[in-house]
Parts: C-alpha cells; structure tokens; sequence
C-alpha cells in the first residue's frame, strides 16, 4: 500500500521527465485488454467521448472490426485500439516543445499550453494515437448545445491531443484507492466495459490484477518489433 | 495479423514541402556559391535570397502548425528533437550570414556555411524520426535531402546569378550524386511497410518526374550543350527537386499497419468510428 501511495504521490508531481521510474517507485500503469471477451458494443469509445468531452470526429479510444483467417476458416475480431502509453515513446522525443511527455509512472501525456500542434509527435506514433484538433466545431450548426458549451475544452484547440489512460481520475483518487480495481481511480474505457475486457493497473505490481493476467505469457503487443515497449497488451486465444 | 491498414498521413501537407524545399534549396544555394566563388568573393544578393528562401520556408511550414504563435516554444527542445534541431541550425544560418553580410569575416563565413549544412541534414532527419511512417524512417532520407538541397541550391544559383558557367561541373556531378543516392533509397530490401509505402515512387510517373525530368534531361543538356543550356537545366534540376520532396512527403507519406505480428491474414470489415489523426473541434 506504502508503495501505492509513493505511486499516486508521483503522480500528482506530474514530472516532465520520464521513461525510467526512480529507484524506490516502480510503478507503471499498463492495460490488458481481453480480444476474447471483446464484443465490439464501442461502450468504450462512447464513455471516452464522453468522459473527455471530445469534438465531433474524434476518438481516442475506438474499436477496430476485423476479421480473422481465411475462408471456410475465418472468425471476427475487435479490437479495442488508444493510445500504448509506450515505456519507450516515439512521440516523446521528437516534440520540439516538450508539451509530449512522459510521466513517471509511465502515463505520456501532452501539456496543451507548450503545444505548437506541429504534428511531429502524430507521425512518430506508428499506433496512429495522436490526433490534432484544428478549430472549433459542434455537432450541430448554430454553435455549441448547452452540454458542449460546459464542457469545450479552448485549450485543446490547435494542438495534439490523446488518450491520458484518464490520468485525472488517477490524480484526483482518494489515498488509499487502487487504480484498476476502484471504478472511480480506473481509466473510463475500463470501468465501462460490459464485457469486462478491459483491465487497468501496475505492470510492476505482480498482485495487480493485469499482472496476473499477463502470467501465463500469453498476451502480445501491437508493432513489438518497433521496440516501443507498449503498455497495453492483448490477450488473443 | 493486422489490424490498422496503412493509410496516408494527411498533418504535413504541401506546406510542409514548402519548408523542405525552399529550406533545402536556400541552404544549398548558399553552400553552393560559397564554394563556387572561392569562400571569400560570396555575392551579397546570393546570401540575401538564401536567408529569404530559408525564413520563407519557415514561414510557410508556420502557418500549417495549429498555434502558430507559440513558435519560439520549437526552441526547447535541442536536446531531443530534430524538428528543435532545425530552427535552432536555420536561425543561427539566418543570423550568423546576416553579421557575415554587414562584417565580413572568415570565422562568420565558416560558421554560416556549417549551420547552412546542418540545417539541410536536420531537415532530413525530422523525416528519418518519424518511426510511424515507413517511408520516412530510412537512413538513405538525410542523406538524399543533402544532396537534394545542394543540387536545387546550385540549379537555383545558376538561374540567379550567372554562375552557370562555374557550377555546370558541380551541378553535373551533384545530379549523378542525386540519383545514386534515390535509386539506392528506392531499391532497398527494406520491409513490406516500406516497399508497399514506397510503390508510388517507383510508378511511371514518379519515375518519369522525378528521374527523367529531374536529372536526366539536365544531365543531358549539360552533356550536349554545356552552359548554353543551363536555364534548362536549373528549371528541370529544381522542378526534379520538387518533385522528389513532395513525393516522398505527400504520395509515400503513409502509416505503417498496424498488425499484431506477421502471418495471419485478417481484413477491416468496417469502420464503426473513424480514428483520424487530424480531427476539427
């Protein structure tokens, strides 16, 4: 638990540097998310949207439909795609600007205030996670409806944005609170889940719940031949 | 087994090819005239034009930036980004010739010409770090912007300043240099991201463009007609640059897929939610 509190601690700072924890506080938040148990609803990619208030044509969560195999052989497939939260970021090095960062609990994240929306990060993702928001636009014409007009975010405008693993919630839990298993703590894609295919925690915690998914060594990562080290691992048979 | 096919890039558009070429073509004319005139004999409107073509560029790849006006924030990060790299080596190009211009001296002249070139290998190297894009991420792409803006450099040159004459060798051999260096980008067994990226490059058109326009047929006028033909052979040698860079940035400029690992066959049945990477909010 002590370790959990030096982790949320952590976090709070929000450090700019990143990449390689400090030598007492291993901790590094990780999904895994179950292909099995994906049933393609986009629950996900709605409480996202939702939870972030993101503009029209925007997702930082969504759910690819695929297909599997070869015909007679052949079996559907979603897949829930965001960012990786790499341990080994490309997009982090390259922003001219240092609005790309990564946190030490392994969160990267952009500070829209140093952001020039460049968009050297977006083609340095090969997960295509980055998206920039140009100018304002609303679901509807006349201007923002009431909800859209709390909630429009000025700051996202111009600049790259991307999913934060919800690292709000992380911030913003009680002392005490376990990301990944308190539904306040947990990214919303997760918590939201019907299905229960999505799971958050410490990847350097071997009693949190993702770590003892990811025991039997089954899971795999996307472009791990890339060497980016993603955080999000997918479990497919 | 891959999940996101690759798909063109659409954040770095003609804009951006603006940068790269008039920055390239800048740096490499002042690099250029500066050998061609014997260091010491440098034309003043070669280095004003050079430092208009540079700030230009900038100027153009500005606008395309989302915030714009938060440009000097580019500068904080020389220890990490190429893109940082750029404006810091193009600045001190631009200041540096500019002291140079007004006080002559040899250190100011060196140094000028050192930033010129690193700011045409940074230009490439922006490219070569953007591991999302197959096409980009090569080690031959620095080098080919090299060569690409020294050769644009110099066929601007002769359109400018009468140098013809002097740079018809220089220009020749920077052509061969050219097309050495882009045909052995182009055959490289590199992966299936990279050839499938890259196939647009070796299509008749591209091929035709950018080889035979670009390089060919100035070599060829070089080869016949020595300096007689030499404003042919600056507008096929710059239209050949362009060419080149806009291809590589706007037709090769695609994602790699994104696949889980090679083997399996697996095909999109649809696109429930879209996932651009440039969204309008």
């Amino acid at each position: 638990m002590a370790r959990l509190e030096r982790g949320a601690r952590e976090t709070r700072r929000g450090t700019e540097k990143g990449g390689v924890p400090p030598s007492e506080v291993r901790m590094r938040w990780g999904m895994v998310i179950d292909l099995r148990k994906c049933v393609g609803c986009q629950t996900c990619t709605i409480a996202c949207k939702q939870e972030h208030a993101l503009p029209p044509e925007l997702f930082w969560r969504y759910v690819v439909d695929t297909e599997v195999g070869e015909y007679p052989d052949v079996k559907r497939l979603f897949v829930p795609m965001g960012c990786m939260h790499c341990a080994n970021p490309p997009c982090v090095p390259v922003c001219p600007t240092g609005a790309s960062q990564q946190r030490q609990d392994g969160i990267v994240w952009v500070q829209y205030d140093l952001c020039v929306g460049c968009g050297y990060c977006a083609v340095a993702c090969p997960y295509r996670a980055r998206h920039l928001i140009h100018d304002e636009q609303w679901y509807f014409p006349g201007g923002p409806t009431p909800s859209e007009a709390r909630t429009a975010d000025p700051e996202r405008r111009g600049v790259m944005t991307k999913c934060t693993f919800c690292m709000h919630r992380i911030d913003a839990a009680d002392p005490g609170a376990r990301p990944g298993v308190d539904p306040a703590a947990t990214p919303v894609c997760a918590g939201s889940c019907i299905a229960n295919a999505i799971h958050f925690g410490d990847l350097d915690d071997p009693l949190s719940p993702v770590s003892r998914l990811l025991k039997d060594g089954k899971a795999v990562r996307l472009l791990e031949e890339l060497d980016t080290d993603p955080s999000v691992y997918y479990i497919l048979e | 087994m891959i999940i996101l096919p690759a798909e063109r890039q659409k954040l770095w558009g003609p804009l951006a090819v603006a940068n790269f070429v008039l920055g390239g073509m800048g740096a490499g004319a002042y690099v250029m005239a500066t050998f061609l005139s014997g260091f010491f004999r440098l034309p003043r409107l070669i280095i004003v034009v050079s430092i208009l073509l540079v700030v230009l560029g900038f100027l153009c790849v500005s606008v395309e930036a989302g915030r714009p006006f938060r440009g000097p924030n580019v500068l904080r990060k020389i220890g990490s980004s190429w893109m940082s790299r750029e404006l810091w080596a193009g600045g001190a190009f631009v200041g540096l010739a500019l002291v140079d211009m007004v006080a002559p001296a040899f250190w100011l002249r060196l140094l000028s010409l050192v930033a010129a070139l690193l700011f045409i290998l940074c230009q490439g190297l922006i490219l070569f770090d953007a591991r999302g894009i197959p096409a980009w991420n090569h080690p031959l792409v620095p080098v080919l912007f090299l060569t690409s803006g020294l050769l644009t450099g110099a066929a601007f040159l002769a359109m400018i300043d009468g140098m013809a004459g002097r740079s018809a060798l220089p220009t020749a051999g920077l052509i061969g240099l050219n097309v050495f260096v882009w045909v052995g980008y182009l055959i490289q067994p590199r992966d299936r991201a990279f050839r499938d990226a890259t196939r647009p490059l070796r299509g008749g058109m591209a091929l035709a463009g950018i080889l035979g326009l670009g390089h060919v047929v100035p070599l060829a006028v070089l080869a016949v007609g020595g300096s007689a033909g030499s404003l042919l052979v600056s507008v096929f040698a710059l239209l050949g640059g362009i060419l080149l860079k806009a291809s590589l940035v706007l037709r090769a400029g695609q994602f790699r897929p994104v696949a889980f690992a090679a083997g399996q066959s697996t095909r999109v049945l649809g696109a429930p939610v879209a996932a651009p990477n440039e969204g309008r909010n």
